[in-house]
């Protein structure tokens, strides 16, 4: 009886000790992720160089494969096919005139986000950072993609 | 808003591979375009151009790693058939040079959007005509042509110095004197060509011409002796080339008509100085 009543004790005496806690994780707002280190980011460049980064990333997607990068383009979505398929999120980097796509990038977001509620108007300039990963296309191409992307919401 | 540094631009390996291959091509196109612009064949540079823009867009379809495999021996049998066509008595050496130009421009824009090998082909055709990019996005191959070949125009032309200056003053003198006529006319043709190729992987197939026009005219206005103009020449260009890239990469500018730009500018500056010492 008594190494029962000793042990209820401890028992209290930790959750007493551990509730402070968990009271502060449930009601504290969440810390904002730290910020990723990009190793490119054409968001700061000028449209020139940002055009030839993005020629470079179409034409030697594996020089670019695990970097962190920032891409500017339109955003939009790909609906699939088939009906099991995924739907397919893009960016669109334009050429040096604006006139033109230069490349269609694929970027999948880190978190879980509701379409298309969570996500930009389509077709309207969107930034997007991803570490960026190749895969083949249709034709057995190579072709970047954003992985653990992130869209950048530009501040109003 | 663009936060890169200037010196943050110049770091990039593509910037500095292209500062360098811009100014060597340059260098020879001003060098070539001195004789040219004195024996009135200033638009052969555009007709030419345009031939190649026909064989770069064969040369896309057909799949080739790189257009220059084609678009260069094309080009230099063009640049030798004006040549002859320029002697011959039924159609004069001007007409053959716009049917061909035009003709190849269409055949060229014509097999592109039957063919596309890209899913953007007005992309394609916009940056080949105007060079918005080209210079920025050479491979290390493409390069070290475009720098290889340069070089041996530039040797070639200062080897034979003597008779450029012969050939461009006095043709009939020249003959007389025993020079090669033929042969030299030859050479120089297929040189011509070969510049023009490597041109428009820095200013584009449409803006080709300034390279070898404007640099001559603009040294024209403030030297007089021969010697004295392609060296001032040679100096325009390196400095409107250099400027030209620069500014293009830090504004955001297309490449080629930044160039262009800065030729212009340079060349009105140089025909006000000329006027001022008079």
């Amino acid at each position: 009886m008594k190494h029962c009543t000793m042990k209820l004790a401890l028992a209290a005496l930790a959750a007493a000790a551990f509730a402070p806690l968990a009271a502060h994780s449930a009601d504290a707002p969440a810390q904002p992720a730290a910020p990723r280190k990009i190793k490119l980011d054409l968001a700061k460049m000028s449209k020139t160089i940002r055009t030839a980064w993005a020629v470079k990333l179409l034409q030697n997607p594996e020089d670019f494969k695990g970097d962190i990068i920032q891409i500017v383009g339109d955003f939009y979505a790909d609906e699939p096919e088939d009906e099991g398929g995924e739907r397919r999120y893009l960016c669109a980097l334009k050429d040096a005139a604006g006139c033109c796509t230069l490349i269609d990038v694929e970027f999948r977001p880190r978190e879980k986000l509701s379409w298309p509620k969570d996500f930009p108007e389509e077709f309207t300039p969107v930034t997007v950072n991803g570490r960026v990963e190749v895969v083949r296309d249709g034709k057995g191409d190579a072709m970047p993609r954003l992985a653990d992307a992130v869209i950048v919401r530009q501040k109003k | 808003m663009d936060e890169t540094t200037f010196l943050e631009y110049l770091s990039y390996p593509f910037v500095q591979n292209a500062l360098v291959a811009g100014v060597m091509i340059s260098l020879c196109a001003a060098l070539l375009g001195v004789p040219l612009v004195l024996r009135r064949l200033s638009f052969i540079g555009d007709g030419l151009s345009h031939v190649a823009f026909g064989a770069m867009a064969v040369a896309g379809v057909m799949n080739f790693s790189d257009s220059m495999v084609l678009s260069l021996p094309v080009t230099v049998a063009a640049a030798l058939l004006l040549m002859r066509a320029g002697r011959g008595a039924n159609t004069g050496g001007d007409a053959m040079l716009a049917m061909l130009s035009v003709g190849a421009m269409a055949a060229g824009y014509l097999v592109m959007n039957l063919n596309p090998s890209s899913s953007n082909v007005s992309g394609d055709v916009c940056t080949t005509l105007f060079g918005s990019v080209s210079i920025l996005t050479l491979t290390t191959l493409d390069m070290w042509l475009s720098i290889g070949l340069s070089a041996a125009v530039c040797v070639l032309w200062l080897l034979s110095y003597h008779h450029v200056f012969d050939m461009t003053f006095d043709e009939a003198y020249a003959r007389a004197s025993g020079a090669r006529a033929g042969l030299f006319n030859a050479v120089a043709a297929a040189v011509v060509a070969v510049v023009i190729v490597i041109s428009m992987r820095l200013v584009g197939t449409l803006l080709v011409s300034s390279l070898l026009v404007v640099p001559a005219v603009a040294a024209m206005r403030v030297a007089k002796s021969f010697k004295a103009v392609c060296a001032v020449a040679a100096a325009f260009t390196v400095v409107c080339s250099l400027a030209g890239i620069l500014i293009a990469v830090v504004a955001g500018t297309p490449v080629g008509s930044t160039i262009v730009g800065a030729d212009i500018v340079a060349f009105l500056a140089m025909a006000l100085i000329g006027r001022i010492l008079k």
